[in-house]
């Protein structure tokens, strides 16, 4: 029994492996963690364009979250409260907010 | 711009389109939306929660963000939701996905990448066939899913341009190198059927082949595996690094030379194979057989010595290291290092929280370095002004320098004890475990954890453009609420304490230096402006703002940190006090209690050096001045003295060597026998009492040798009351001092400069004391009046003043001039206003002007003008002569007997103005003596008596303005009483007026206008009566009782 479910964690793991070769090819930018998590999302049935949609923004965000980070630089000796200057980022967020016709407040970062 | 605005329109057509596409799929959801996106619903599937879990995930591991709380992380959770849930996509076609596939291969055939599209097809034709972690089957739609997010994520792959080319070719290179560590992670199981290699890796260079045995050889650090076989591999492994042949040579450099571990891939070292030291191995092994995408990263091996080196090098401030890393200003701990016998995640909470301190070390030694601009030996701040000459014109102030030292100071000790256990690391005669040495260094941890708190809030928070007595006083007010903050804690931090209050006691050294340069030689050395007391350079000392304008106290607020700059006009004595409440911590605390003293001492000191002092002392002075102690030493001999002289009362019961817990309650007994004799019953008190003393035996013994360094001496004291001891070790001398310095500066004015001759001067002459000079003088102007000869010349009246002083006071005659203002003409009307014009002026030589100001002056002036005037009613009344109505009456006698019909009348008018005379002159009398006697010479006196006891120049300059307040006030020349002020002038002006009628002869008398003046007079004196009975039924001014009293009794009688 134990020799079956080890046959199976290492089919699992080449398939894997074959998948990362597959990103790796395509230049998806996806290391093996980001991608096993990818390929867990997918079978719990998320769909594959809205998931890319949502990694492609958040590399964009955290982007821009690093660079007002470096900007911002070892001047202020307290570590200031990081806040994604990400206008995109809000607009959306505020749109589904709007066409949800919620009164909910949604908490912006103070700029 | 233009992307974002795209998306924007997209995202709204979607969230818009929403209903329509996917109604099938929303309209469940539509309800619950609001809930949704708060991914707040109670009643999720598990199924929703995995995939929460999922979400979460990913979003750590692509943004980065890993705390779960920030903001950030939950923006983009919501985000993400939003995304996945209301989303307007196709599900994935299988046909599409194929289509793409072939159409990539294609695209790579027609660039004849031919390996690259090769290698494309098989690998997708075996992900294709190959099964899901949790999916069953092939060609799923699960397969398909995934790929068409690769497709997406790795471009548009629908029209793939030229330039997408370059970057897929790069990509394959990558593959290679990515197989060496695929073989080895396959190596590390060994157990079960070893999978085949992929086709296609044996189509790779051949490097890969070749690295392939090695890295098999060398993975195997096993359970199953013997000694032997490791042995072997071990010998396998040298001769890759090392080129020593001889086995002799060989092992004794694998004891002696430490292997690079810090180099990538470095050889393994050997170790046993017992369960225990082998923990890492198991863990992984067991993570790796449960999670099939558990994925073993790459790993630094090190020993525990190795951890622990680097670990005391981190702390003893060396700034490159394998463990740890630096950036910018921050310490890490490297990611992938490990020990065998614990768990990275162990290891790695173990180690962070080393990095802390570490961090703090190096942010300390980094200020260290800045101030000390690098040199290898920080120079004590030197005794004296060889070191301020020397070091004040640099950048960072003395007070910064000072801390710094002490800093260093204690670094050096901790640095010893690194040391230590560095020397016995390397001796290796006995087991030093890390923990261990964490035990060991807990309590120097604590004390770095207190100092980098007090450096991050004193030093390292203050903004960069602060002025340098911001600085100072910020920092020196933090240490010292630092130290009142942990004593209050008691027991807990004596450490924290002791630490603490040495680091203060160096710190607060250059500004006892300044203080003690300014109170001793009167002069304010503080080039660097970090006292909170800075001298304005544009007030020479011998000009009369002196006293008032020449210090500026800078009050630091914490809050807005900015400086107000307080006057030392309010500051001399009601500065301190007055809006205390929202200053309370914003100056330097310590020397709040003092600062009333340093600021007169200061001040008082620099006028009198700069006073040529009659009296030889200054020679004598200056030779003392050697010897004498700073204020400094005094202080730290003080606090010395203080602590070993309540030690030696115990002492004497009990010898030093005895144990301590018995010492303790004889102690706590004899102090408590002390403070019942002053009535205190507190066995806390004297618990703590007793503990203090106790420490303090400690403190004996370090400095009982004799030869004790003064700089060292605040090491070891532990003091519970620090407050206290401040108060009987800093604040006696500076207050003994403070007597002194103003003592003498007071003996100086009083004696050198007259000052009390000056005082008596203005009485005399603005207040009249001096009856006879001054009667020569304004007898003059009356009879010049009413010889209605005109007396407003400049010339004749300094004649006659001259004329009156210069006989009995020769000195002042010079001193003493009048001048002639000009009133505004609505306040000519009356006659008795006429006097107005008159201003007498005195000379006041420098430094007396100090205390008698021109604002004095015009004081002074206001009740002389209301002393002249009422002179002037009283002199007009005097001069009076019945003789003016002899002439009338005997010319009526010898008159014809018609006549006489008329003289009764005229009779009558006589008797009435003789009536009228009597009760005027009662009026002016009693208002004389009122204010010549009862105000004028009571409080002269009461004014004299304070002045002999003033202490200092302000509280002089004090008493001066209270008298001359209260003589303004009692002479009802407040702008409050005006209207009995108003009242008195009429009655006076009447007198004027009747004088005149009186002289005029008696023709010129009417009977209406007797009849006016007594009216006039009986109205005014009536009010009089009324207003000031008032106001002594109040009893709130009891000195007019006298005058009320006898203008009443005038009154009655009329």
């Amino acid at each position: 029994m134990a020799s079956a479910a080890n046959a199976n964690v290492n089919a699992v793991r080449e398939t894997m492996d074959v998948l990362l070769e597959i990103s790796r090819l395509l230049n998806t930018g996806l290391d093996m963690e980001s991608l096993s998590i990818c390929v867990r999302l997918c079978e719990q049935g998320i769909n594959p364009e809205a998931l890319s949609a949502v990694i492609k923004e958040l590399r964009k965000a955290s982007e821009s979250l690093k660079k007002t980070v470096t900007e911002i630089g070892e001047g202020g000796t307290k570590p200031a409260e990081k806040k994604w200057l990400l206008p995109a980022f809000y607009i959306r967020l505020l749109r589904t907010a709007q066409t949800e016709n919620e009164n909910r407040s949604l908490q912006f970062g103070t700029y | 711009m233009q992307p974002f605005s795209l998306q924007n329109q997209q995202v709204n057509a979607r969230s818009e389109g929403q209903l329509a596409t996917c109604s099938l799929r929303c309209s469940y959801r539509e309800a619950n939306r609001c809930t949704a996106v708060n991914i707040n619903m109670a009643h999720w599937s598990t199924f929703e929660k995995e995939t929460e879990k999922e979400t979460k995930k990913l979003i750590r591991c692509i943004s980065g963000v890993e705390d779960e709380e920030d903001q950030n992380f939950q923006l983009a959770l919501k985000f993400a939701w939003s995304n996945f849930r209301f989303h307007r996509y196709l599900d994935v076609d299988s046909h599409k996905i194929q289509r793409s596939i072939s159409g990539i291969y294609e695209k790579l055939m027609v660039h004849s990448d031919l390996s690259k599209a090769g290698s494309w097809m098989r690998l997708t034709e075996e992900f294709l066939n190959s099964p899901l972690p949790n999916t069953d089957g092939a060609k799923t739609d699960a397969h398909y899913s995934i790929l068409s997010l690769l497709l997406f994520l790795s471009g548009s792959p629908s029209n793939t341009n030229f330039t997408e080319k370059p970057r897929l070719k790069e990509a394959e290179p990558e593959d290679d190198f990515d197989w060496a560590k695929y073989l080895m992670e396959g190596e590390d199981i060994d157990i079960g059927p070893y999978p085949d290699t992929p086709e296609w890796s044996e189509e790779e260079s051949e490097d890969e082949d070749s690295q392939q045995p090695i890295s098999r050889e060398d993975s195997g650090i096993q359970l199953d595996r013997t000694p032997q076989e490791d042995q072997d591999n071990t010998n396998k492994t040298v001769p890759v690094t090392w080129t020593v042949g001889e086995p002799d040579a060989r092992a004794w450099l694998e004891q002696h030379v430490v292997t690079p571990y810090w180099v990538a891939h470095a050889p393994r070292f050997p170790h046993s194979l017992h369960l225990h030291s082998n923990l890492l191995n198991v863990w992984d092994q067991h993570l790796y057989n449960t999670d099939p995408l558990y994925l073993p990263e790459e790993k630094a091996f090190v020993t525990e010595t190795q951890v622990i080196r680097e670990t005391l090098w981190l702390l003893s401030g060396v700034k490159k290291h394998f463990i740890f890393q630096h950036h910018d200003g921050k310490v890490s701990v490297r990611n992938n290092v490990v020990v065998t016998h614990l768990t990275s995640n162990c290891l790695r909470s173990v180690l962070e929280h080393i990095a802390v301190y570490g961090q703090a070390v190096f942010r300390l030694q980094r200020f260290i370095d800045e101030v000390t601009g690098y040199n290898s030996d920080p120079c004590p701040p030197g005794s004296g002004s060889s070191y301020s000459s020397k070091k004040g014109s640099e950048p960072p102030f003395r007070t910064y320098q000072a801390f710094v030292w002490a800093l260093n100071k204690y670094f050096t000790g901790f640095k010893e004890e690194l040391t230590t256990i560095e020397r016995e690391l390397i001796c290796n005669d006995e087991t030093v475990t890390l923990s261990a040495v964490l035990e060991r260094l807990s309590p120097h941890l604590a004390q770095i954890k207190v100092l980098h708190k007090v450096f991050c809030t004193g030093v390292a928070e203050v903004p960069p453009a602060t002025p340098n007595v911001v600085r100072a006083s910020h920092l020196l007010n933090t240490l010292y609420k630092a130290i009142i903050e942990y004593d209050s804690v008691g027991e807990a931090s004596e450490q924290a304490v002791a630490l603490l209050f040495s680091l203060w006691t160096e710190t607060v050294r250059p500004y006892l230096e300044i203080v003690d340069e300014w109170i001793v030689h009167g002069h304010l050395f503080d080039p660097a402006k970090e006292f909170i007391i800075q001298r304005n350079k544009d007030v020479p000392v011998n000009h009369r703002d002196f006293w008032y304008a020449t210090y500026t106290l800078y009050s630091v607020s914490e809050m807005v940190e900015n400086e107000e700059k307080l006057n030392d006009a309010a500051s001399g004595s009601s500065g301190g006090d007055q809006g205390s409440s929202n200053r309370q911590l914003t100056m330097v605390s310590f020397l709040k209690p003092v600062l009333k003293q340093i600021i007169m001492a200061g001040k008082s000191m620099q006028l009198l050096k700069n006073l040529d002092c009659k009296d030889t002392e200054q020679s004598d002075r200056s030779s003392r001045d050697a010897e004498r102690k700073s204020l400094y030493t005094l202080f730290l001999e003080s606090v010395q003295s203080r602590l070993c002289s309540q030690e030696e009362s115990p002492t004497d019961t009990v010898t030093e060597q005895q144990a301590t817990k018995r010492s303790l309650v004889k102690m706590q007994s004899i102090i408590a026998q002390h403070l019942e004799i002053e009535d205190v019953h507190d066995p806390l008190l004297a618990i703590n009492f007793a503990r203090l003393y106790l420490e303090q035996s400690d403190f004996h013994e370090r400095f009982s040798g004799g030869d004790f360094i003064v700089d060292r001496s605040s090491q070891s004291v532990t003091c519970q009351t620090f407050e206290l001891t401040l108060r009987s070790c800093l604040y006696p001398h500076i207050e003994r001092r403070y007597i002194e310095c103003c003592g003498n500066l007071m003996k100086t004015l009083k004696k050198d400069y007259k000052l009390l001759e000056y005082l008596q001067a203005m009485r005399n002459y603005f207040l009249l004391e001096a009856g006879d000079t001054m009667y020569d003088f304004y007898t003059a102007i009356f009879d010049k009046v009413q010889e209605k000869e005109s007396w407003q010349q400049l010339s004749f009246l300094n004649v006659q003043l001259q004329e009156a002083v210069g006989q009995r006071y020769p000195e002042d005659s010079s001193r003493l001039s009048v001048f002639l203002e000009t009133i505004d003409p609505s306040r000519k009307k009356h006659p008795v206003n006429n006097l107005e014009v008159l201003t007498l002026s005195y000379k006041v030589p420098w430094p007396v002007d100090i205390v008698i100001s021109s604002e004095c002056q015009k004081i002074y002036n206001q009740v002389f003008l209301l002393l002249l005037q009422i002179k002037w009613a009283k002199y007009s009344l005097d001069t009076l002569r019945f003789s003016d109505f002899t002439d009338v009456t005997k010319k009526l006698e010898g008159a014809l007997p018609e006549e006489v019909k008329v003289k009764e009348p005229i009779n009558q008018q006589i008797h009435r103005m003789c009536l009228l005379r009597v009760k005027l002159m009662h009026f002016v009398n009693s208002l004389h003596n009122y204010i010549m006697t009862r105000i004028l010479h009571s409080t002269g006196l009461e004014f004299q008596h304070q002045v002999q006891e003033a202490k200092d120049l302000d509280q002089l300059i004090k008493i001066h303005y209270r008298y001359l307040a209260t003589i303004h006030d009692r002479c009802l020349l407040r702008e409050k009483v005006s209207f009995v002020k108003e009242a008195i002038m009429k009655v006076l002006n009447l007198v004027l007026i009747f004088s005149d009628r009186w002289q005029a002869g008696f023709g010129a008398w009417k009977i209406e206008s007797i009849d006016k003046m007594e009216s006039d007079f009986k109205n005014c004196h009536m009010f009089l009566v009324t207003i000031l009975n008032k106001a002594v039924c109040r009893g709130s001014f009891p000195h007019l009782e006298s005058l009320a009293l006898s203008l009443m009794a005038g009154f009655e009688q009329c």
